[in-house]
């Protein structure tokens, strides 16, 4: 591409990372901590409450991305960039509207609206920035792509993320989403010519139809599809479930992700990229069951490094915790920017990928939180709570683990990787 | 189903229960800082003490054995089993009591003539680590190099001879897709030392820990020997020297290994090419299964089909 000086297609690329990466790095910290700052120390809210409040944020993102990603595809939006375009400015705006009055609240009526309106916005813009895979990002680097995305996401978090307090937070997003909202306006708005040639981008062999995905123009859910939102459900849920819990344990968070020490962070950051770039490769060039049982497989040995540290609670934590910790995020990340546009074509990626990151993101997050709340109100410890997240994750492992040797007559078919005897 | 891949999952299953239960693994592990178990204060299971200082008070009770493999530990109190002494300082106080062996493998022990010790009181080889190991001199290092590389080029040799096609299905791997033999490699290496370092913290899954280093040591050796294979076939090719597959491969790894050590000399840089090198050839080896396959990208194996269609 490089060679062909094929310009057009590079800033396409440059744009999709940009944008995501942005939208990643608001989502992680931002919504996650941000919200979390807001309601409990400003507002008052108690941990159950705003456990609840955080759920309730991920269900209806989860509902609005899924009634929306149908409708792009009934619109036939999907296939339209500039529509996506403008979409994606109105959400931007409307975010950074939400994010500068975001620290003024001061009321828990006015922080549920605000998380109604957040959840809007939020659910409106997983398909309308998934589904722009088809016309920005080949098929060939969509796996490298993502890895940027992932990699320069997960790299700003530790490192330049302010203190998690929602003030600091919102004044660093807001000067980032304010320029954001003037470059999309004017790509949405104002006739560019580099934008009429990405626009038909999805039409060539090279980007419309993804990796995985079948012949035809199948609208219904088939089989693929499911398994994938199964496993990456799998993935989110036990990753929100043990961190939920990591997360309040001051001794894993001060010696790690809130490590007054500026290397330990560095070196989560970097961890970070490392991995987000080995998990691109792989995912270009591997079978992505195989990836998805390294992720089940890392993260049940983390978790297990966590409970060996638990058991035995003397000295500091080990630095391989956190780093196998921010491994498995990346290893994840990169799959789930990448593989809901492999599995559709450019009619149906707006609702493949509604149905994907809301069915495996957003409920695995709100039935994680629930369940959270409910075992530490029945008061489970530390010590097994993480036991049973281990176990779940052993247990992904294994249907993972058959999965791969024993797979089925379909998969010999569609995919590569390895041929034997040859 | 094949019957060995039954017995493995099996044992896997029968892994996963054992790790999952915080009753088969109960007990404590001490890394650092200074800890006292008071009067009365009780430690159910075993005590392995890797660092720090440890004191065991008076009227305190381990029911387990005690391990010593660092730091400093005092025992004034009841040890329900065995005592085993390995590295580090031992004090066994006037009132302490082991109701099992005193077992001394190392480091060093100071016992009060009060102190009791039901079982018997076994002595083994003592293993006396210095505190800073000494640097081999240029004339030490050269018989260890000699060795080692000999014995490289020899099993390049042996595996060209009695698998050419694995060994080549490694070596296409590694030149034609370093970048991912090298991701591969690194993720392999990276979570395959976390796991062994984990279980050796078990102590019952050492054995364990000890098969997987070997495991992997020998994989890292696979793939050195797939570059000494490449590096020969270089050669003939280069210098249309007619050499014999074997003959090549022997060459070949006896310049790998020099160009790995002779990389050593060089600060920091040297070491990372080493290591990256290993993990390219580490990862080859797994791509191709120990060479029982021949990798494709999937991408590749797509478009390929793609245009086949």
């Amino acid at each position: 591409m490089m060679r062909k000086h094929n310009w057009p297609t590079l800033l396409g690329y440059g744009l999709f990372i940009g944008m995501m990466a942005v939208g990643y790095y608001y989502n992680v910290t931002f919504i996650q901590l941000g919200l979390t700052d807001l309601g409990g120390r400003v507002i008052g809210m108690s941990e159950v409450r705003l456990a609840m409040a955080m759920a309730v944020l991920a269900l209806i993102t989860c509902m609005v991305a899924l009634a929306f990603g149908l409708w792009m595809r009934r619109q036939a939006w999907s296939t339209s960039l500039v529509m996506k375009l403008r979409l994606a400015f109105l959400v931007v705006m409307l975010q950074t509207i939400l994010t500068a009055v975001a620290p003024s609240i001061s009321s828990e009526g006015l922080f549920l609206a605000w998380i109604a309106l957040a959840s809007l916005a939020l659910g409106i813009g997983v398909p309308v920035t998934f589904s722009m895979t088809v016309d920005l990002v080949a098929v060939r680097h969509r796996g490298y792509v993502a890895a940027l995305i992932t990699a320069v996401a997960y790299f700003a978090a530790p490192v330049f993320s302010p203190p998690w307090l929602v003030e600091h937070l919102a004044m660093q997003m807001l000067g980032v989403m304010a320029a954001s909202t003037l470059g999309l306006g004017v790509l949405a708005f104002v006739k560019l010519p580099f934008i009429d040639e990405l626009a038909k981008q999805h039409t060539k062999p090279e980007f419309g139809r993804g990796r995985f995905a079948r012949s035809g123009e199948q609208t219904r859910i088939d089989r693929r599809l499911l398994g994938l939102i199964v496993a990456m459900f799998g993935i989110f849920f036990v990753d929100s479930l043990g961190f939920l819990r990591l997360v309040e344990t001051p001794v894993y968070m001060a010696s790690a992700w809130l490590s007054p020490d500026v290397s330990v962070r560095l070196f989560i950051g970097v961890t970070h990229v490392v991995a987000a770039l080995i998990a691109g490769i792989l995912y270009t060039n591997f079978n992505v069951r195989h990836l998805f049982l390294w992720i089940f497989g890392i993260f049940a040995l983390m978790h297990l490094m966590y409970l060996f540290h638990v058991r035995s609670p003397f000295g500091e934590p080990p630095l391989t915790m956190p780093m196998l910790y921010a491994m498995t995020v990346s290893l994840y990340t990169v799959v789930n920017f990448a593989i809901w546009a492999d599995v559709s074509t450019p009619k149906t990626i707006s609702f493949n990928a509604a149905l994907g990151v809301a069915l495996s993101g957003w409920t695995a997050t709100f039935i994680s939180t629930a369940l959270a709340i409910q075992w530490r109100t029945a008061g489970m410890t530390l010590e097994q709570h993480l036991s049973l997240v281990n176990a779940l994750a052993m247990l992904f492992f294994l249907a993972m683990l058959l999965l791969v040797i024993f797979p089925s007559r379909s998969r010999h078919r569609h995919q590569g990787g390895a041929r034997r005897n040859s | 189903m094949k019957r060995p891949l039954v017995i493995l999952l099996a044992i896997l299953a029968a892994l996963i229960t054992t790790a999952c239960d915080q009753e088969v693994y109960s007990g404590r592990l001490i890394l650092d800082g200074a800890h006292s178990v008071s009067a009365g204060e009780r430690i159910d299971g075993e005590l392995a003490v890797v660092g720090g200082r440890v004191a065991l008070e008076e009227g305190s009770t381990v029911t387990g054995s005690v391990y010593v493999v660092g730091g400093t530990v005092e025992i004034a109190g009841d040890i329900g089993g065995d005592v085993t002494l390995l590295l580090g300082d031992l004090t066994l106080e006037p009132r302490a009591h082991v109701h099992g062996d005193l077992n001394l493998g190392g480091g060093r022990l100071e016992r009060s003539p009060e102190a009791t010790v039901a079982g018997a009181v076994t002595a083994g080889i003592g293993l006396q680590v210095p505190a800073e190991l000494p640097q081999p001199t240029p004339r030490e290092r050269l018989p260890r190099f000699l060795i080692q590389t000999l014995f490289v080029a020899l099993l390049a040799l042996l595996a060209v001879r009695f698998m050419l096609r694995a060994v080549a299905r490694v070596a296409d791997a590694a030149s034609g897709h370093p970048v991912v033999a090298g991701a591969m490699g690194l993720l392999v290496g990276v979570v395959g030392l976390s796991l062994l370092v984990l279980m050796a913290f078990t102590i019952v899954l050492i054995p364990v820990t000890l098969l997987g280093i070997l495991s992997l040591g020998v994989a890292v050796v696979y793939g050195w020997i797939a570059f000494g294979v490449l590096t020969g076939n270089f050669l003939s090719r280069k210098l249309e020297w007619k050499l014999r597959p074997t003959t090549a491969a022997f060459l070949g790894t006896l310049l790998v290994m020099a160009l790995m050590s002779a990389l050593e000399v060089i600060p920091l840089v040297g070491g990372m090419i080493a290591i990256l090198i290993s993990c390219v050839g580490l990862g080859a080896v797994f791509l191709t299964g120990l060479g029982t396959r021949r990798f494709v990208p999937a991408v590749d194996d797509l478009e390929e089909r793609q245009a086949k269609a």
